[in-house]
């Protein structure tokens, strides 16, 4: 499969499709895994990578769905390719910076990719809408005895799978989850939100690698791996995390409209505004005024005709259209691009039919 | 920090974290020369205690190098302070190698507790070079043996 053609792929995963929540997108397990005799990929020469690949690379062609799929060694990429990947969470920020004899595959209708010689040997990242890693545990349970019985892992009795990062070696599997957080962030209280998940022992980042704010009200949350406890205790707590931020999210949300100042629907109605008549736009404006759109339709302030989820994730998906267009456009220098997106902005909204819902406080 | 020590042929050698090093108040290395020079008595003592605390596994950020421990993975070369520094390791075998600062309550490694394929190939590869550097060849010729009769590395 071509590059062009991966990205009119449409996403594998959906927001809201699995939730009624209206904040967790989607749930990622990672599986990492390591082959015996060779160097970690962080220490290894060129020639080390190559052998790595050329062990795992006919095996993960064998897998059902993946002949067909997308191949490329890092060096192949351009620098707007690796930032459309990273858009689309199907590249690491790691792996992004990674060069000859790494590589990365994804297929074409699954919800599931490899990387070779990421931080370890071999990298498998499942996604799954919703709050759902009973799902992607199960995929990477399958995948793992189907790998195993074609490849030796690195293993020893005492540590479990062996990885770079030794606090990390045990099951190799982490888990993510994919947060839309505006109430959270425009209430501003990220800040205490990321020091309390810093003493539980999960890390939360921005969902945009490229970006060094909040913009889009994206995150993603991370599961730090502790020195004890299984993968059901790791799971638990952090899904019970997920959930209490959650309800704060929704508690803020409601806090927020009812609030006599009017700010969010303010903020709603100006997000409308500029989108509906903007003639220029930058991404992170653009990544803003959508995601209030969707507060504003999970809120019942903009009503659609197509329904409320299908627009949800239709919403979603221009943004990271947008995000993956603006990431390959920038590396040729398209002065135009403002404008296009723009036009994009306003032919969006003009083909999918809503109307505005007056809220009385 | 490394520190040598000769007493009556024996040589210990010893490498501290700044933090051990720190502990045991040897964090400057003029100091020590200052205090070898001027107080032998103290100074031996003092370094006669560590090299004994340190065996006891009483140091535990504390590696041993020489006779019974390795600061350097033999396969891939990465080093205990490269792991110290990164938190990284470099290969599988770096687990083995630094099993001891990974997890301060294990067993010292005197040789590598079951010592990995790739480990004893170049542990055998080592002794052949230097074999051949003191012009030992029948040594070499049997260490030569042993290294056709292992599986290929990488294989």
């Amino acid at each position: 499969m071509k590059f062009d053609t991966l990205l009119k792929t449409p996403y594998t995963w959906n927001p809201d499709r699995n939730t009624t929540d209206g904040v967790v997108y989607g749930s990622i397990v990672r599986m990492v895994r390591n082959l015996p005799e060779f160097p970690f990929p962080g220490w290894s020469t060129e020639a080390h990578r190559e052998a790595v690949a050329a062990r795992i690379l006919p095996v993960i062609r064998e897998i059902r769905g993946f002949k067909s799929a997308f191949y490329a060694e890092m060096n192949e990429l351009s620098y707007g390719q690796r930032r459309a990947l990273l858009t689309r969470k199907q590249l690491t920020p790691c792996m992004a910076a990674r060069q000859n004899g790494c590589h990365v595959i994804i297929p074409q209708k699954k919800n599931l990719f490899f990387m070779v010689n990421e931080e370890e040997h071999l990298v498998a990242h499942v996604f799954n809408n919703g709050l759902d890693f009973d799902s992607g545990l199960d995929t990477m349970a399958a995948l793992d005895d189907w790998l195993s019985e074609r490849l030796t892992f690195a293993y020893n009795e005492k540590d479990g799978y062996l990885t770079s990062i030794p606090s990390e070696a045990g099951d190799g599997l982490q888990l993510y989850c994919l947060l839309h957080l505006p109430g959270l962030t425009c209430a501003n209280m990220m800040n205490q939100v990321t020091k309390a998940l810093e003493k539980l022992h999960v890390s939360i980042s921005p969902y945009f690698s490229d970006a060094q704010d909040d913009t889009g009200h994206l995150f993603v949350l991370f599961s730090i791996p502790g020195p004890e406890g299984s993968m059901e205790e790791l799971q638990e707590n952090f899904q019970d995390v997920i959930n209490h931020l959650v309800r704060r999210e929704q508690q803020v949300r409601r806090k927020l409209q009812v609030e006599p100042g009017l700010h969010m629907q303010d903020a709603i109605g100006r997000a409308y505004g500029l989108l509906t008549n903007c003639r220029r736009i930058s991404i992170k404006e653009l990544r803003d005024a959508i995601s209030l759109l969707r507060l504003g339709t999970l809120q019942g302030i903009i009503c659609w005709e197509e329904g409320e989820q299908e627009m949800l994730v239709k919403l979603h998906h221009f943004a990271l259209d947008q995000a993956t267009i603006t990431a390959q456009a920038e590396e040729k220098g398209d002065p135009a691009l403002c404008i296009r997106r723009a036009a994009a902005a306003r032919d969006f909204l003009n083909n999918h039919p809503h109307y505005f819902s007056e809220i009385n406080v | 920090m490394f520190l040598t020590q000769i007493v009556n042929g024996q040589v210990s050698e010893l490498a501290l974290c700044e933090a051990c090093a720190r502990a045991k108040g040897l964090f400057d290395p003029q100091s020590l020369t200052f205090a070898e020079k001027f107080f032998p008595e103290e100074f031996k003592n003092r370094v006669d205690k560590l090299v004994r605390e340190l065996t006891m596994g009483e140091a535990p950020r504390a590696a041993v190098t020489g006779s019974n421990m390795l600061n350097r993975c033999p396969v891939c070369g990465f080093s205990i302070d490269d792991y110290r520094r990164t938190g990284h390791l470099g290969c599988p075998d770096c687990y083995s190698v630094f099993a001891r600062e990974l997890d301060p309550g294990a067993e010292p490694i005197s040789s590598v507790p079951e010592e990995s394929p790739a480990i004893y190939r170049a542990r055998l590869e080592k002794e052949l070079q230097q074999a051949i550097a003191r012009e030992d060849y029948e040594r070499a010729a049997q260490l030569r043996d042993q290294l056709n009769t292992l599986p290929p590395a990488n294989a």
